[in-house]
This record gives structure tokens, sequence and C-alpha cells, in this order.
């Protein structure tokens, strides 16, 4: 009797242990490990115009480093990573007129490139996880 | 149509084009300084680069409207013979294979060296990532651009 009891309480205590684990890991998303491979994501996509320090081209493609712009509408900045923008852009009190292009990017790396252009150059501004990217997908 | 006025390798020119037309088109066709070549029109490739104020910039996407507000500096602006050094460069590490994306790469090497005169490597993979070389010269291209930078390139 004993035995079949001591088996009855560790697996209780496994699963209690198990479902801690996994609440816990969907909860949280590492803001900093994201930064760090948006980084490679910014090297590969972004960098041509928006330049190394994020601070673009004046006249021609406008900062993404204290961009008013970025930082005002998440989602607006997740919809222009995956398909681009054109039209009137103002940013930081200046017009920017010049078409960009959208890109391939997966849920991941979208959200990576967007927390580490959120995150860089004296921005600062809450996760954007791979979730948050899908549901900024056109359907 | 609209008239604009473009500072192109130091001369003034007038063409009368619609407002959204590409520089890259206003380049070729109206100005007939055919060095800049087209590739993927989308600013993806680099192909098509010039200098916008100093910048390596795509000019398959960036509209005449635009463009008239910089100085642009093509790959006929660098030297009237190829003597430039990071043509020089280009020449003495034999970079090119087919040829059709060295006039972009150049006009990207030449823009980062006259930021930074002595980049690293990281440096220059960061500046020459829009950079498409389907021949894959890469490595030639580095060597060059290091090679460019020992000569003072960025003049």
């Amino acid at each position: 009797m004993k035995y079949r009891r001591d088996i009855f309480i560790t697996g209780v205590l496994v699963l209690i242990l198990f479902t801690q684990f996994t609440f816990k890991h969907e909860k949280e998303f590492d803001l900093k490990a994201s930064i760090k491979r948006g980084k490679e994501v910014y090297i590969a996509h972004c960098i041509s115009c928006h330049m190394e320090n994020g601070q673009g081209i004046e006249g021609l493609y406008p900062p993404v480093a204290k961009a008013d712009y970025l930082m005002a509408n998440k989602k607006r900045s997740i919809q222009q990573v995956l398909y681009g923008a054109t039209g009137e852009m103002k940013v930081n009190g200046k017009i920017y007129n010049v078409p960009m292009a959208g890109t391939d990017l997966t849920d991941e790396e979208a959200s990576d490139v967007l927390n580490y252009t959120r995150n860089s150059w004296g921005n600062k501004g809450g996760a954007v996880t791979p979730a948050d990217v899908k549901a900024a997908r056109n359907k | 149509m609209p008239v604009f006025r473009l500072n192109v390798n130091n001369q003034s020119f007038t063409v009368n084009v619609e407002a959204d037309t590409p520089l890259l088109w206003v380049l070729r066709d109206e100005l007939n300084l055919r060095g800049t070549k087209f590739g993927c029109g989308i600013a993806q490739c680099g192909v098509c680069t010039v200098h916008f104020n100093g910048n390596a910039v795509r000019s398959c996407s960036i509209p005449v409207s635009v463009a008239e507000k910089g100085k642009i500096i093509t790959i006929e602006g660098l030297s009237k013979d190829g003597s430039h050094p990071v043509q020089r460069a280009w020449e003495e590490m034999d970079v090119p294979q087919c040829g059709y994306c060295q006039a972009g790469q150049i006009m990207s090497a030449v823009a980062l060296l006259s930021k930074k005169p002595k980049p690293s490597d990281a440096d220059i993979d960061a500046a020459m990532t829009g950079n498409i070389c389907r021949c894959a010269t890469y490595k030639r291209i580095r060597k060059a651009i290091h090679l460019a930078a020992e000569n003072g390139g960025n003049k």
C-alpha cells in the first residue's frame, strides 16, 4: 500500500512541476535573445538604407533610431517590415517619400528585427512576439 | 511632364520626366550614363547603386523628384579613366567575373571607405550586404577593399 501511495504522490508532483514549467515557458519571451538575433536580421535586410546606427539617409530614407513613427504604432511597424511601405511618411517632423520593399521574413525573424530596432540607439519598446507578427499578417 | 534639375557627377542637368520616374532610368535613358545597371528594380540587389550626398543608395527605387534634392555621383563620376584607387584595387585583384554587379559594388565600397578609411571585415560585410554578386566574387571584393584602403581609397 505504502509503495502505491508513494508512486501516486510522486506522480502528482511530477505533474505539477510539468504544468508549471510549460506555462512558464509560454509566458516568458526572451527579449534579450530576440534583440541579439534581430541584429543579424537588421544587417541582412535593413542596413543598406537605414544604416548601421539606424540614422537613415537625410532626405531619402527615414531614421529608425529615435524615430517617433517607428515607436508610435506596433502593428503598423510589423506590417511595414512584412509588406513594405509607399507614399509620404512623416518621421520626426520630416517628410520622406521613397518606397520600401517588403520582406519574406518568418514570424520570428520579423519579431527579432523589430525588437532590435525598437530597443537600440535610444529606442525603448515592449517586446514584439512572433505571435504578434502572426496576428498582424494579412489574412 | 514636370521639369527636374539634377546634379550628377558635379554637372547640372535638366530633365523632363514623370515625377515618379526612378533615378536609374533618368541616368540611363535621359543622361545616357549607362554604367549604372538595372537588376531587380526593388532595391534588393545593389546593381544600380549610386551616391546620394556621399551615401550608397539604390537608384532604381529613388524617384527623380527626391533625387534632385541631393548630389548624385555615378560610376562615371569616380574617374574618367578608371584610375580611382578603388577601381585600381579592383583591377589588381581581378575582382569581376561576369562584371554586371561590379559598378554597384564599387560605388558601395567607395562610400564605405569615405566613412571608414580602414574598415574591418565586419565593417565591409555590413556595408556591402546590399550588393549581391551571383558569381560570388565576395572574397576578392573584400581583398580589393582592404587593398584600396591601404592605397588611400577614400580619395
